[in-house]
């Protein structure tokens, strides 16, 4: 059965201004979640009611890594806590990333959408997998020491060009030649993913996208997220939290 | 003290092993049914079905407030052919009674999702009036006593099992809303419904939700429930399911203490998934240490 336990937080920091990390100690047994997997996290303040779902940055045994933006009440209250208090967690939800048997992976990433990718290139490296992570930021760089020890490739675009690329993600991949067996994740803002889809078109390449919409419940029940996907030439809508977050790019309607 | 209660109750005939519902909107069996065994629970109510698929609100559908959530789904919902093909009989495979929400743009419609369910292991319905009337520049049926009231005796006619009337908070007296379906035929109410509201997005200054309004619910809204259950109890004799912020054992005996016969379980189950199990086990807690051996003696 899925639930929903009491995590220790065992370290919370700021890691650029408004993006932060947090580890969490979880219960011996607990399920573990995978690549493009989120968790529900519970603030149990009596007055922020509904679940932060947060994607899964890192999980080993029973220690859980968060990065998150403190952009809401909800995540402003998450960055305030300390270590040693508690949070509701729940069992990771989601369908997550599939990762291909063999050949290249390029993760592909922006702003608070980059996160999960660490997650993913760490499994698809221990997959035996080629990982190239690319990832954007506005200026200033988070998690970079991870992907350059969990990625064979990193490319960095700033949408000022204090470091790597000038520009946007999508913009510096059209610069780079990739093997012919790509398969692209992604996760991070529509247009980005917008972007990403008319560059994996143009080069015939399979293309995976983690989406982001508010949610309710955040486990399937309430149907307050959906994406709507094009499936055959039929309009379906589907459940985000439930059914996705990762669907296929070629399938979703960017509104 | 005894130790052993009796959470048994008959609802409008129905026989349940306790008197906790699933609030419907709130419920989905698969997905729930991944955090507890639904056997444990009095009866579900499914989510708001209508004759014909329904492809609901555009996002963002859900708000959060202190102490409660605004929500603008819209209904949405796969039409009552998906419904009898995948949703029942996955319910089927547990020891739970099944209440069908139903939903309707005009009474033809309300009629024609009844009869497509009528055949079914469905054991009571629960009809929203709460939507819209488009025959009638789209007031919500449940505004006025008279539409109330047709909508109710239409589908009485029609329907081969107990029928239910979900009223909605948004009136000026929902005593005279619950005369009327009583009047026109319900076999019992259950309120209430969510309260209408609103959020305004800082940054753009428009409203949060892509809908505009949405409904109110959750642990804030339960005085605004409980004051109603209370008017109700006083102005019919069908009875009554009680819901609007349930979250513990202690908020289901308050319900049932002002006129409640039953009680649902809605946000309570977004915030915590197991809510409606836990809400069970904090009423036979409650009943233990009260010495209540049933659910009479705890509304007595």
């Amino acid at each position: 059965m899925k639930q929903v336990v009491t995590a220790h937080i065992a370290h919370n920091r700021e890691l650029i201004p408004g993006i932060h990390q947090m580890e969490l100690t979880l219960p011996d047994g607990f399920e573990q979640g995978h690549a493009g997997q989120f968790v529900n996290v519970y603030l149990n303040d009596g007055v922020h009611l509904l679940p932060r779902p947060i994607s899964i940055c890192r999980w080993e045994g029973s220690r859980l890594t968060l990065v998150y933006r403190a952009g809401g009440a909800g995540t402003k209250l998450m960055a305030a806590m300390k270590e040693g208090e508690t949070l509701g967690v729940s069992s990771p939800l989601g369908n997550g990333y599939t990762l291909p048997e063999s050949g290249h992976v390029l993760l592909v990433g922006g702003g608070v959408g980059v996160p999960p990718l660490f997650e993913t290139a760490v499994e698809a490296k221990a997959k035996g997998l080629k990982v190239t992570v690319a990832v954007g930021y506005r200026d200033a760089l988070f998690l970079k020491e991870e992907f350059d020890s969990a990625a064979d490739e990193v490319l960095i675009a700033t949408e000022d060009g204090s470091f790597g690329f000038k520009g946007n993600i999508v913009q510096l991949l059209e610069t780079k030649q990739l093997p012919e067996d790509t398969v692209i994740l992604s996760c991070g803002p529509k247009p980005m993913l917008r972007a990403l889809r008319d560059f994996a078109a143009k080069r015939n390449m399979k293309l995976f996208v983690s989406l982001e919409e508010r949610m309710g419940c955040g486990f399937g029940a309430c149907v307050g997220c959906i994406a709507k996907l094009n499936i055959g030439g039929e309009v379906v809508q589907k459940r985000v939290c439930k059914d996705g977050p990762v669907f296929d790019g070629s399938e979703v309607i960017f509104e | 003290m005894s130790a052993k209660v009796d959470l048994s109750v008959n609802f409008a005939g129905l026989s349940l092993k306790n008197p906790v519902m699933t609030a419907s909107g709130t419920f989905s069996a698969k997905a729930s049914g991944e955090y507890y065994d639904i056997s444990r629970l009095g009866a579900v109510i499914t989510k708001g079905v209508a004759a014909e698929p329904w492809m609901g609100n555009p996002t963002p559908r859900i708000a959060e407030t202190y102490g409660g959530m605004l929500n603008a789904v819209g209904l949405q919902n796969p039409g009552a052919k998906a419904y009898i093909e995948e949703e029942l009989p996955f319910l089927a495979k547990y020891d739970v009674p099944v209440i069908a929400n139903l939903a309707g743009h005009s009474v033809e419609e309300y009629c024609a999702v009844t009869e497509l369910l009528n055949e079914t292991d469905v054991k009571m319905f629960e009809l929203n009036i709460s939507c819209p009337n488009v025959k009638e520049g789209g007031i919500g049926f449940g505004t006025d006593p008279r539409m109330a009231a047709a909508v109710t005796e239409a589908v009485k006619k029609v329907a081969k099992k107990p029928l239910m009337v979900k009223l909605t908070p948004n009136v000026t007296d929902i005593t005279a809303i619950a005369r009327a379906v009583e009047d026109a035929g319900a076999d019992a109410v259950s309120l209430i419904n969510t309260l209408l509201g609103m959020r305004i997005d800082l940054r753009t200054k428009k409203p949060l939700l892509a809908n505009g309004t949405g409904g109110f619910s959750g642990p804030a809204v339960k005085p605004v429930a409980i004051r109603m259950v209370y008017q109700v109890r006083r102005a019919v004799k069908v009875p009554i399911l009680g819901l609007g912020g349930i979250m513990t054992g202690e908020d289901a005996a308050e319900f049932l203490m002002a006129g409640a016969d039953a009680v649902a379980v809605g946000t309570a189950a977004l915030v915590n998934p197991t809510a409606p199990v836990d809400v069970v086990e904090g009423l036979r807690a409650f009943m233990e240490q009260n010495g209540y051996e049933n659910i009479a003696a705890l509304k007595a």
